[in-house]
């Protein structure tokens, strides 16, 4: 993954989208320091009863601090009550709007960042990171406020109680610098250490089970464990790597109370023997100096979570805060629902200065068949990358009906040029929830409809379930033909202006074959599409064939013209008809 | 699901929560302890400060008080070890549990067949994995603690009880009374929570099946719809993880309450008994600070109620899959294989039908001689695939067996037969590793030279030459890099090198250009000289290289012969291939 985003980065990430929850998140806050001054006046009120009503023997002040008491108790539990539902809402409604702005980073990313990035890593960044913040952002935010308030009013107290004495547990902060040093300059280091040994143990389980056929057919199940164990080992010596960062600060922290307890009762014994200090300021001030155990306990509790919670934090927002060059312009506007689609000097390079494709110039119109020619690495897919804008080129651009791919909005540019890849991935659920995959609003009518469309309904609705067969997951239980029908089917019920095909090179048995053939013949129908074309029978079928070499179209024509040339394709079509090779395989001659 | 499911469930996450506790009872004692002595240090820090205040300071006694200072600094650095090694106990029995559970639930899927796999997906299991791993890994984070605050409670109460008793009962007799309340409303978490895990296993499914078709998913431009599906996924989860927050904000606010209480109760009938003169200021005070120190350890033992709740209720999604039991059962002294194989292979009478659903094959019977090769024709949906499945025992027929060398497939090791068969899939997966790694898969002692051979054999060699690293470029998540016809290619290879006695290969030249299956096909037949082998293929050219063609149909065999034999002689077999084919051989 990219570098880590900065801490600025993350927080101001975390506010926006954090900015509906911004009041909740107050309020809880608020609640909590309700329940602090709630628990600290406690004491008082027993101080009160004793002083007041039992040495005097005074019922009614008794009475009068039972029942203040009573009315506190019953207060306290619903502004807990408050703070928990506040603070629950507002925090997983941060995490269901960062979760989901992860989820939609990624579909923004271009294809590249998916060939980089492994699956198990982002996974992990859109479960088990945010999931690992849940303590974060529910509690440990508005319990740290809780206790720096707590610990602030106690501080303000002893002030208040005598300056001098005060001044003697500033004794402490020498062990406080140190150790608070020592913590914070590794913590952040060791807790974004320990999610990115999460991502990696979730990797090498994902890959274990999204192969774990081909693992159990190689009897490779101990060597796939002894390739995982040492990852999910080193997450382990993460999680104790952190464990001894963070023991630098939370008992260090009761040690310099300690010493600021030991110091204050030297000088408070000094203060007493000279008469400078009545015996009911030691007894208040050192009860009070104790009670600081209880916010500090659980300060240090919560610092933890905090740390770790900013490093899961951190990661998410790094994968949202990925740059995409695919953004929509200002003012984009809707791509027209057909027209000429036009190639003006297209150059993209991956590395810019080795351009996959060069100066490409070619015109389509509405409802052509265009066949692409060529070489492994000639362009082929970059060209169909370029056309449906997972890349923009460098120089030149692409137009339909006039509109630049780029002042397009990406919504219509999704709804009029579609790609449809040589491999049918199914998701899980049912064989007509995959077909409107991108139009879930579709209903059964529709997805029967657009399967008959192309031939393939009678085939699915004859299944024990029909339309509602489930497809299981990766659809293992559906041919590889059977998958192909349904990524056509996909985009019959899309209806798109343009479709970039990369044909599968599978042979399927003829008379899948067959259906699918008639199934692409019925979805282009009427339709412009560009087809990558593995078979040259495909390319003598197309209205047009553009040879692509080292990135250039250098022959575009009808078949029959270009095999009257008698040039590039002409040969590519004589040694295809002598089945000799594949177009794919032509830089060999 | 039934109530008595769901005790069952609970009963065996019990036993799993028991049994990870056990398997780090050195780590959970450690905590234990130095949770207790920490305790220990909090509760005599204030009684050593009172002390050095009544004797020290006001008595004016500088011995005394310098004595409680250095009493105060020893309870001090008792504090910092203890609470130091506390921490580090809890972090190590969190972060091993979280190890143990994941490395069962990994070890356990690699076990299980192929049609569990078919049901639940990566996603699924990668969350039992971690979501469902991390709440019992925070119940055993918690478990050093908990024990040290118990004890505090009872310390506590022995005390109270011999300041004064009949105030002690007071205050505790309802605790015990509470706890059970306190603990049958818990047990709502159980159902909650899973309802949560679910639906984050549900997100994680969908995260995971989004990246591995992230092509299709782009291509088709159905980014929005994901998004807007994930957007639902998350909101569920949002408002199923508020119905656990809900019973939080019953739960913790009842038990904030009853240490109030208690206070009150010593605060009104305590003081009324000191002006009557039945309680001693001193008592009265002392008894104060005490149920002063129940406070946090009861809202602390509150909250890990539900943290066990929640554990129990993950405990219970990890033991449902660590229960599974594998449907392939290894016999317990499996009987042994000739060595070398050689390679006769017979199905008799088998049926077989994935679950719930009506037999794909049934009454099958099919012959391979050692070193024969049949080539498997039928249909789409005919069940081929599952004869070859049924070959490397990926799944056990339901009637019928499945005879290697004359002995019953389950009778054998498994890793014995895997051994023997190698089974080369339509949909190629390829490791994130090299190229050479990948196609050493299945035989990771071989050498650099009998990989490039297979590598040429399966006609692979000159393309993986042409990667930036030859054969020590790093393949990208299912290969991502390489062409269908490439991968499949690679996956040959795999099979070449793993030198099995029997190939079995499914629809595995699939994307192979057909001019470019050509050149391999060569390759090919040199492969099955003298192996047996079951070719599952469409192309006519690669039909022919095996010796007999079968043909599948309604579950079972219905013609064999000779390719040739069959073209001449069967209408049916003509129609299965004449469709479509430009270059029958």
């Amino acid at each position: 993954m990219t570098q880590a985003a900065s801490g600025r980065v993350v927080w101001r990430t975390a506010m926006v989208v954090g900015r509906p929850v911004r009041a909740r998140f107050a309020l809880a806050a608020l609640a909590v320091a309700l329940v602090t001054v709630i628990t600290l006046s406690g004491p008082a009120l027993v101080r009160y009863a004793v002083d007041a009503g039992i040495k005097k023997h005074d019922h009614h002040a008794l009475d009068v601090a039972a029942l203040v008491f009573l009315a506190l108790a019953l207060l306290k539990p619903l502004v807990v009550r408050a703070q928990i539902l506040l603070g629950a809402t507002a925090g997983e409604r941060f995490l269901g709007a960062l979760r989901t702005a992860a989820f939609d980073r990624l579909q923004a990313l271009p294809l590249g960042f998916f060939e980089r990035e492994r699956a198990g890593v982002l996974v992990s960044r859109l479960t088990a990171d945010v999931q690992s913040l849940t303590e974060f952002v529910r509690e440990a935010l508005v319990e740290v406020a809780g206790s720096a308030l707590q610990i602030g009013l106690t501080l303000t107290a002893l002030l208040l109680l005598s300056p001098r004495l005060a001044a003697v547990t500033l004794v402490a902060v020498p062990i406080l610098v140190v150790s608070s040093w020592a913590f914070h300059h590794s913590a952040g280091g060791a807790y974004r250490a320990i999610r990115d040994r999460v991502a990696e143990t979730l990797t090498a389980l994902q890959e274990g089970l999204a192969g774990v056929r081909v693992v159990q057919a190689f009897r490779r199940e101990g060597r796939t464990l002894e390739g995982y164990r040492p990852r999910s080992r080193a997450q382990v010596r993460a999680w104790r790597h952190a464990s001894f960062v963070n023991i630098r600060l939370f008992p260090i922290i009761a040690l310099a109370q300690t010493v600021a307890l030991i110091a204050v009762l030297l000088a408070a014994a000094a203060m007493y023997r000279r008469g400078e200090i009545s015996e009911g300021t030691i007894a208040a001030f050192v009860l009070y100096l104790v009670q600081l155990f209880d916010p500090i306990a659980r300060l240090s509790e919560w610092v933890g979570e905090f740390r770790s919670g900013l490093a899961a934090l951190t990661k998410v927002v790094t994968l949202i805060e990925t740059p995409s060059g695919i953004v929509e312009q200002d003012g984009a506007v809707e791509l027209p629902a057909t027209g000429v689609l036009a190639l003006r000097g297209v150059t993209f390079g991956y590395d810019p200065a080795r351009p996959a494709v060069r100066e490409a110039t070619l015109e389509v119109e509405p409802g052509e068949h265009i066949a692409l020619v060529g070489a492994t690495g000639a362009g082929k897919s970059t060209l169909a990358k370029l056309l449906t804008r997972q890349y923009d080129p460098q120089a030149g651009g692409i137009e339909l009906a006039g509109v630049d791919l780029r002042a397009a909005t990406l919504a219509s540019l999704h709804r009029r040029i579609v790609l449809l890849p040589q491999e049918g991935h199914l998701f899980s659920g049912t064989i007509a929830d995959n077909v409107r995959l991108a139009q879930p609003e579709s209903s059964d009518e529709e997805v029967a409809r657009a399967l008959d469309r192309i031939g393939a309904l009678e085939r699915f609705a004859s299944l024990p379930s029909g339309l509602a067969t489930d497809v299981q997951t990766r659809g293992v239980r559906l041919s590889a033909g059977e998958r192909q029908l349904v990524g056509i089917a996909r985009i019959a019920l899309a209806e798109p202006a343009v479709i970039v095909l990369d044909e599968a090179t599978s042979s399927l048995d003829p008379a899948t074959e067959l259906a699918v053939e008639r199934a692409l013949a019925a979805v282009a129908e009427g339709r412009t599409m560009i087809t990558i074309a593995h078979r040259l029978s495909t390319a003598e079928r197309a209205d047009r064939v553009a040879v692509l070499e080292h990135g250039r179209l250098v022959e575009i024509a009808p078949h029959d013209e270009l095999v009257a040339q008698g040039e590039r394709y002409a040969r590519l079509w004589a040694s295809w008809q002598a089945g000799l090779v594949a177009p794919d395989e032509a830089d060999r001659f | 699901m039934s109530p008595g499911d769901a005790a069952a469930r609970r009963a065996a996450a019990w036993r799993f929560l028991r049994a990870v506790a056990r398997s780090q009872a050195d780590g959970v004692a450690g905590a234990a302890l130095s949770g207790l002595a920490w305790q220990a240090g909090a509760v005599a820090a204030p009684l050593i400060v009172a002390r050095a205040i009544d004797h020290g300071i006001l008595a004016r006694d500088r011995r005394t008080l310098l004595l409680w200072a250095v009493a105060l600094l020893a309870v001090g650095l008792v504090e910092v070890i203890a609470g130091a090694a506390r921490h580090v106990f809890a972090i190590r029995n969190r972060a091993h549990s979280d190890e143990r559970v994941r490395d069962a639930i990994f070890a356990h899927a690699l076990r299980l067949d192929a049609s569990y796999h078919d049901r639940v997906g990566p996603g699924e299991l990668m969350s039992r994995a971690s979501s469902d791993s991390e709440h019992v890994a925070r119940l055993m984070d918690a478990i050093g603690h908990t024990i040290g605050y118990v004890l505090t409670v009872l310390a506590v109460a022995v005390l109270l009880v011999t300041i004064d008793p009949g105030l002690a009962l007071v205050v505790l007799v309802p605790l015990p009374l509470i706890s059970v309340a306190v603990w049958s409303y818990s047990r709502r978490y159980d159902a909650r929570t899973r309802r949560l895990q679910e639906e984050l296993a549900r997100s994680a499914t969908l995260v995971e099946e989004t990246v591995s078709g992230i092509r299709v998913v782009k291509g088709l431009g159905a980014g929005e719809a994901l998004s807007s599906r994930f957007r639902g996924v998350s909101d569920q989860i949002v408002r199923r993880a508020l119905e656990v927050a809900a019973l939080d904000a019953v739960f913790v606010p009842v038990l904030e309450v009853l240490p109030s209480l208690g206070l009150l109760t010593v605060l009104w009938l305590g003081g009324r008994r000191v002006i009557s003169g039945d309680l001693t200021l001193g008592s009265f005070i002392a008894f104060n600070a005490y149920v002063v120190m129940l406070v946090w350890p009861l809202r602390v033992l509150g909250q890990r109620v539900s943290t066990l709740q929640k554990a129990l209720a993950a405990g219970g999604r990890i033991t449902e899959v660590l229960e599974t039991e594998p449907r392939l059962v290894e016999r317990r002294h499996p009987s042994r294989l000739p060595d070398p194989v050689e390679g006769d292979v017979r199905l008799e009478g088998v049926r077989f039908g994935h679950e719930g659903e009506r037999a794909v094959l049934d009454g099958l019977e099919l012959h391979l001689r050692p070193g024969e090769s049949i080539a498997l024709v039928g249909a789409t949906g005919s069940g081929k695939s599952t004869v070859a499945g049924l070959l490397a025992r990926l799944y056990d027929p339901d009637a019928g067996r499945v005879l290697l060398d004359g002995l019953d497939l389950r009778e054998l090791h498994l890793a014995a037969v895997r051994q023997a068969v190698a089974l080369v899939f339509e949909d190629t997966f390829l490791f994130t590793d090299s190229v050479r790694e990948n196609i050493r898969f299945g035989r990771p002692d071989a050498e650099d030279a009998a990989v490039e051979r297979a590598a040429r054999l399966a006609g692979a060699h000159e393309f993986v030459e042409e990667l930036p690293d030859g054969y020590e470029t790093v393949l990208g998540e299912r290969g991502f890099s390489l062409s269908g016809g490439q991968r499949q290619r690679i996956a040959i290879a795999r099979a070449i090198l793993a030198d099995p006695a029997v190939l079995v290969l499914d629809d595995a030249t699939s994307a192979v250009d057909a001019t470019k299956e050509h050149e391999i096909r060569a390759a090919l037949a040199t492969v099955m000289e003298g192996r047996t082998t079951l070719v599952i293929a469409h192309r006519p050219a690669t039909i022919a290289l095996a010796d007999r063609v079968a043909v599948l149909a309604a579950g079972r065999i219905v013609e064999a012969g000779a390719h040739a034999e069959l073209l001449r002689s069967s209408p049916r077999y003509r129609a299965l291939l004449a469709l479509g084919e430009s270059e029958a051989a």
